[in-house]
């Protein structure tokens, strides 16, 4: 027996060096997270949530915006983020321009936030940094299904977010179609709903309220063929949800006749759209909010 | 409890440890700790099904008492019928009601009176199959007095929960497990390290190669009306390796444990994808099932003994009740009927007995005769797995029929190639690795022992470095439904 538990503890140490030197990646690198952090919570203007708005151009909207959107981000990665940027009690963020969709309520966000699914997986491995391990919040409940995207997660590089730009335009049915079935397309058992983006976008809000941040509300302009693709039940859901959050000021460009050629792809502004959007939405905060926007 | 979970991978540490370090005083405490383990691990799932394990062993064992005092022939012939009703009584309920409500139901229907039923809401028991028919093997060999019963409920009890092996097999005979318990186990490191590779061996092909197959499998399986013959030739073949991967793995990972605890359980898989006929697949396939079927139900009814007749009745017979012991689905009842179709020409013209021995013994290559004979092997046995997997007999009919049209010359549709490209190649290695070690007990047994230590660890590691990898794919083994 001895002689056994001598093997085993002989054949586990390469294993057990590299759990001891991915502790101390991890520490290290959490470190440094924060640190990049703190220099975020410098800014006064932040523009989070996912890809709509990671394609507005920050400095359009108010001299020093910084983009911390991230493509396909679910509300609670935004919600950590927020939460571990206002850690930073000198941080100077006062105003949050957060991106809300209808298609953010689609269930792809459900797999998004949940890890038996690669989306969920994958969440885990860009925003590990960002995470408490051991959350009440029912997104690690479990470390049987994980390990892979703990350990690249670890050795992955944190998803910060930032703008992001496309020169694409006019985009075709085929590119419409895709990204109608990539948010839309649901198995049976599946919810039809993302409910869980719902309770995190009210925690965003409470959060920002807690700290005295101004909560702005954006919604960028959908390509009208995948507008006319989505179900009644989804802008149902998606106005009942904000009727909740009607002390938050929202800009609302989903039905804006938008032209092709201001469109990457389904949901997506490009080069052109970002900056003419970025204008109006300076512009619309501007009017209202010049004593922050001057700053 | 899954083998492939974290909570399994904690509970194994710490019976182990108590197992060696604190039962080991005596032969009781060591029966009676795996008693307790064997509980907890099945009440993991669902504490309420104890109750039907206590229920079955507390009749067998009655019953192998009054068997052995029981002098009265007609008396001990009540007694093995009221063992097999009772065991045979639950597996019909919880297994099979609703399939026999449902074509009865539907029977009716045929012949013009409709008459209305509900399905009953049944939850079926994990591994009712597999400790049902162990139970019986015991009641069985006391009557035919080829086995003393036992007097000990402790052991008793040990004999039929035994976790390793509870709810997926090998199904155990009570001639080569019950007489482990009366032995006081001692620890043998060699046979703890062969049962550590073993395991990790079985975790490989459940996580690593089950896991990844099980993903492309269902896809094209569940979708199949969408696809190409080629995709669905695809699909037939990451099914086959899918079930071999998850089965063998689960018998892998139980004897790797049962050795951990110093038992012995039988073989259940034999590297069976490289028999040469159908009858040698059968030799190698779920070993214990197909011989508690031969000793229980083939011999019995004359075997081969008998007349032409007699032969293609009983070969029948056996694979269609092993086509249904899988579940209540007419899928099963074809695909066991279609194997003893495969099966019959072999044994009347008495060829079933050919290839006893493993393939291209002590060479490295197969002859050429060899190649093609498991390839015709193969191809027969992918067939039936249609058939096995569909959802239904209209389904396996459509994906067959799909397969046979113009539509094989085209390529391959699948939604994510290079998972399909790097599966393919994950199934290469591991097919040429079983390949290797097919003279073993389990490909690993052997391979890697010669070598240095250095590399023979780097070995274990990249095994268990895919494990990691692979990890979180798939949870459930397809033979806990059965």
């Amino acid at each position: 027996m001895k002689k056994f538990a001598a093997k085993i503890l002989k054949f586990s140490i390469p294993a057990l060096l590299f759990i001891l030197i991915s502790f101390t990646y991890y520490h290290i690198s959490k470190t440094k997270v924060e640190a990049k952090l703190t220099a975020f919570s410098a800014h006064a203007v932040l523009l989070m949530g996912d890809s709509q708005i990671q394609r507005l151009h920050g400095d359009s909207i108010s001299q020093g915006a910084k983009n911390l959107a991230s493509s396909g981000e679910h509300y609670y990665f935004t919600y950590q983020k927020l939460n571990a940027l206002i850690q930073n009690k000198n941080h100077r963020i006062d105003t949050l321009i957060l991106g809300v969709s209808i298609h953010n309520f689609a269930p792809v966000y459900n797999r998004l936030f949940n890890l038996n699914f690669a989306e969920g997986k994958k969440s885990l491995k860009r925003y590990l940094y960002f995470l408490p391990i051991f959350d009440d919040a029912g997104f690690i409940t479990t470390f049987d299904k994980v390990l892979k995207p703990l350990i690249s997660g670890i050795y992955a590089a944190p998803d910060f977010g930032g703008f992001y730009e496309s020169t694409n335009s006019n985009p075709n049915e085929e590119i419409i179609n895709k990204a109608f079935n990539m948010h839309f397309s649901i198995k049976q058992e599946e919810a039809k709903f993302s409910h869980s983006q719902r309770d995190y976008l009210y925690k965003i809000d409470r959060l920002c309220s807690e700290n005295n941040i101004d909560l702005i509300l954006v919604s960028t302009p959908y390509h009208f063929d995948y507008k006319e693709k989505i179900d009644r039940k989804y802008f149902d859901f998606f106005s009942k949800s904000l009727k909740k959050l009607k002390h938050r000021r929202h800009l609302n460009f989903i039905e804006d006749p938008i032209a092709p050629r201001f469109m990457s792809d389904a949901n997506h502004l490009n080069k052109l759209g970002a900056q003419k959007y970025s204008r109006i939405i300076g512009k619309e905060l501007k009017a209202e909010k010049r004593d922050i926007l001057h700053r | 409890m899954l083998f492939n979970s974290i909570d399994f991978a904690v509970f194994l540490p710490i019976v182990f440890l108590l197992y060696w370090l604190l039962a080991n005083k005596s032969l009781k405490l060591q029966n009676a700790l795996i008693v307790l383990a064997s509980y907890v691990f099945y009440g993991w799932w669902d504490w309420r099904f104890l109750s039907l394990i206590l229920f079955s062993t507390l009749v067998d064992y009655t019953i192998g008492i009054k068997l052995k005092s029981e002098k009265n022939q007609t008396k001990r012939k009540i007694l093995l019928w009221t063992s097999i009703c009772v065991n045979l009584g639950f597996l019909g309920f919880f297994k099979y009601a609703n399939f026999f409500l449902d074509n009865f139901t539907a029977a009716f229907s045929f012949f013009g009176s409709e008459i209305a039923t509900h399905s009953l809401d049944i939850i079926l028991p994990v591994g009712i199959s597999f400790y049902t028919f162990q139970t019986l093997s015991y009641t069985i060999d006391v009557y035919k007095q080829k086995l003393e019963p036992t007097n000990d409920f402790i052991v008793f009890s040990a004999f039929v929960s035994f976790f390793p092996q509870l709810v997926a097999g090998p199904i155990e005979r009570a001639t080569n497990l019950l007489p482990q318990f009366y032995k006081k186990r001692t620890f043998e490191l060699s046979k703890a390290v062969d049962g550590m590779r073993q395991i990790l061996w079985g975790l490989f092909k459940k996580i690593v190669i089950a896991d990844s197959c099980a993903e492309l499998a269902n896809q094209i399986f569940n979708n199949s009306a969408e696809m190409n013959g080629s995709t669905l030739v695809l699909g037939a073949l990451f099914f086959t390796f899918q079930i071999y991967g998850d089965f063998s793995g689960y018998s892998d990972i139980a004897i790797g444990t049962s050795r951990l605890f110093g038992f012995n359980l039988m073989q259940n898989f034999k590297f069976p994808y490289f028999s040469r006929d159908i009858a040698e697949f059968w030799r190698r396939w779920h070993m214990s099932l197909s011989t508690w079927f031969r000793d229980y139900l083939y011999i019995p009814l004359g075997g081969s003994r008998g007349g032409t007749w007699m032969k293609v009745r009983n070969t029948f017979l056996i694979f269609i009740v092993s086509g249904f012991w899988h579940g209540a689905n007419w899928t099963f009842i074809v695909w066991g009927t279609l194997h003893a179709i495969y099966f019959l020409p072999l044994l009347l013209t008495n060829k079933n007995r050919n290839n006893l021995e493993i393939v291209a013994q002590g060479n490295y290559l197969p002859t050429a005769r060899e190649l093609l004979q498991m390839l015709s092997t193969f191809t027969l046995t992918v067939f039936a797995w249609i058939i096995f997997r569909a959802n239904d007999i209209t389904h396996a009919f459509h994906y067959i029929s799909e397969i046979f049209s113009a539509s094989i010359l085209e390529a391959p549709k699948l939604t994510d190639s290079k998972e399909a490209i790097i599966t393919m190649l994950l199934v290469f290695i591991f097919i040429f690795i079983e390949w290797l070690g097919r003279e073993s007990q389990f490909a690993l047994e052997h391979l890697g022992l010669k070598w240095k230590r250095p590399l023979r660890h780097a070995l274990y590691y990249t095994i268990i470095i895919a494990l990691f990898w692979y990890n979180g794919k798939e949870q459930q083994f397809i033979y806990f439904q059965f």
